[in-house]
């Protein structure tokens, strides 16, 4: 039985994976009210952000908000068949007729070194309204290599997503456990300042806490709980993950 | 999503749109007769500019006014992919299509002509000396001649169009076009933004929606963000919207300017509410506030009018902008290699 059931959750309240995350977010308010502004406009939008800091579970929420309209492709080997993305979007009537499926919101994850085919394609479907909008993440804006094609058509539109902040990470555990008391305030604070920054480590050191607090049989979290979370999770980290 | 600034005033989508697919028939400090006439005389042309600078938009003309006979084929060069001229011609129609015929006197535009292949310009070249191909127009950010093979070179030679930059008349005609006689921008503040964008067409407009945006949403701050607002001499209708916005293909610009005052500054909320703002009731507006459920085959209208109690003025600027405003709907041109072609 995992630590989580004997708790009461069905699954793993510190899971990394994204859909878990944008029930629990907390703190991207304003970058999605911004980005919901920007694919209404029918603009070209980059979103950048550190490894970890929310820019899948930004593309998540918006795509949550834009149901089906929306396609969703990952750039990590530098490539994505849009082609066949658009494909799939287009009805059998429209395949007889050579017409393309109009008004897609394309967002792509990852965006880094992306080859030169792809960014063509990406400006092709997005000039002629195939997707009507296209966001792209990435880590760094400055070092995505994308084409100046693509960068003028970018221009200003910007969004930046941040770390959450210590109030910010309490709020998002208070989300995710719900009414449970295993992780006070204060031991989500110690570990957010022992995660330094990195947002997905935080995560995967609360859940190592909480499995070691419930191992040992306490209610809640406590010192000697949190004493030990820097050996354990270099060979839990990625484990634990899949398992969420 | 509602409370996006354009719908605020009153606009169905963006108007600051970059897209070159969403406003086809606005030209400015682009000529297109040059190209036409090239076309006419059958000649083998290339049109080099910038990023941005309408290079697009001058190909969407030139599709839409031979479009809709299949006379024209697009292609989309990608680099180091040959393009396939003649799978495209044999699709310009169904007959064709479906005969494996090769049709004579077309009219091939290509796009990013820079990355076009030497085999493709061999094939080009083949499929021009035969016959099956009228004219043909190139569009590309560089003349290069690298990539092309010296019979076409010769072609093309002393048919290379430059677009330059617009002038600054043509960029405030550019930007009245898109958003009518509206106080929220004056003249002085698209010369302003003209300047901030170098003269390059898309970061002008990029510049003018941030620039109302910020004024719709957050109210001008002081005359030296340049956001300067007249007084409140003209109204714009909140149009009620169709469902799925988004997804409009056309913009639907019904701004209508009435000579009627506003009680309240513009820049105050009043902007956005219905009850202080006149709408004009045009045979468009009604038709589309009672529909429930957009119909998508149906040809988009976009249309700017200027009616009002009092005559409407028109902007002291000095090109008209009534002749640049009210489109017509045209047919759209039927180019079916165009997404056909991307399918290889």
């Amino acid at each position: 039985m995992a630590w989580f059931e004997e708790l009461g959750f069905g699954e793993n309240p510190f899971s990394t994976d994204v859909r878990v995350s944008a029930r629990s977010s907390v703190g991207l308010d304003r970058q999605l009210s911004e980005l919901g502004y920007l694919v209404g406009s029918g603009a070209f939008v980059f979103v950048e952000g550190a490894a970890g800091s929310g820019k899948s579970v930004l593309l998540e929420l918006i795509s949550l908000r834009l149901g089906r309209r929306c396609v969703r492709v990952d750039f990590s080997g530098g490539h994505a068949d849009l082609r066949s993305v658009v494909r799939k979007r287009t009805s059998f009537l429209s395949r007889i007729f050579g017409s393309a499926p109009r008004g897609l919101v394309l967002l792509a994850d990852n965006v880094r070194g992306v080859d030169l085919e792809s960014l063509e394609l990406l400006k092709y479907f997005y000039d002629n309204d195939v997707f009507g909008s296209v966001v792209l993440a990435g880590e760094s804006f400055k070092v995505a290599g994308l084409s100046s094609a693509i960068l003028g058509r970018i221009g200003s539109r910007v969004v930046r997503v941040v770390h959450p902040t210590e109030e910010e990470a309490v709020a998002i555990v208070r989300n995710r456990l719900g009414s449970s008391a295993i992780l006070g305030d204060s031991a989500v604070r110690r570990i957010y300042s022992m995660a330094r920054g990195d947002f997905r480590k935080f995560l995967r050191m609360c859940e190592s806490a909480c499995e070691t607090a419930v191992a040992s049989k306490s209610s809640s979290v406590a010192e000697e709980h949190l004493a030990s979370l820097e050996e354990p999770l270099a060979k839990r980290g990625k484990g634990s993950a899949a398992t969420g | 999503m509602a409370d996006v600034w354009f719908r605020k005033i009153g606009f169905g989508r963006n108007p600051f749109s970059i897209k070159p697919a969403a406003f086809r028939y606005e030209l400015f400090g682009v000529d297109p007769e040059p190209v036409l006439s090239g076309v006419d005389n059958g000649k083998i042309m290339f049109v080099e500019a910038p990023p941005g600078y309408g290079k697009t938009t001058l190909l969407k003309s030139i599709i839409n006014r031979f479009g809709g006979k299949g006379k024209v084929v697009y292609a989309h060069a990608i680099s180091s992919q040959s393009v396939d001229i003649k799978g495209l011609l044999k699709r310009s129609s169904l007959a064709n299509y479906i005969t494996g015929n090769v049709p004579s006197g077309m009219v091939l535009v290509v796009d990013e002509a820079q990355n076009l292949t030497p085999e493709s310009g061999d094939e080009i070249l083949e499929f021009f000396r035969n016959g099956n191909l009228r004219a043909v127009v190139f569009f590309g950010t560089s003349y290069w001649k690298g990539a092309f093979p010296s019979g076409l070179l010769q072609l093309v030679n002393g048919n290379v169009l430059s677009l330059s930059k617009p002038t600054p008349e043509q960029a405030i005609s550019l930007v009245r076009a898109r958003i009518g006689n509206i106080p929220l921008l004056s003249n002085n503040s698209i010369l302003e933004a003209y300047r901030k964008a170098g003269g390059n067409p898309r970061r002008l407009l990029q510049i003018c929606e941030d620039e109302c945006r910020a004024s719709v949403e957050v109210g001008p701050v002081a005359e030296s963000v340049s956001f300067q607002v007249q007084p409140a001499s003209a109204v714009i209708p909140s149009l009620k919207r169709r469902r799925g916005a988004i997804r409009r293909r056309r913009p639907i610009v019904a701004a209508s300017v009435s000579g009627v005052a506003l009680k309240q500054d513009v820049s105050t909320a009043a902007i956005g509410e219905p009850d202080s703002v006149e709408v004009l009731p045009s045979s468009i507006v009604r038709k589309r506030a009672s529909r429930k459920v957009p119909v998508r085959r149906r040809k988009p209208v976009a249309r700017l009018q200027t009616k009002g109690r009092k005559a409407a003025k028109q902007p002291s600027s000095p090109v008209s902008v009534a002749s640049s405003t009210v489109h017509a709907d045209g047919s759209e041109g039927s180019y079916w290699g165009e997404f056909m072609g991307m399918q290889k």
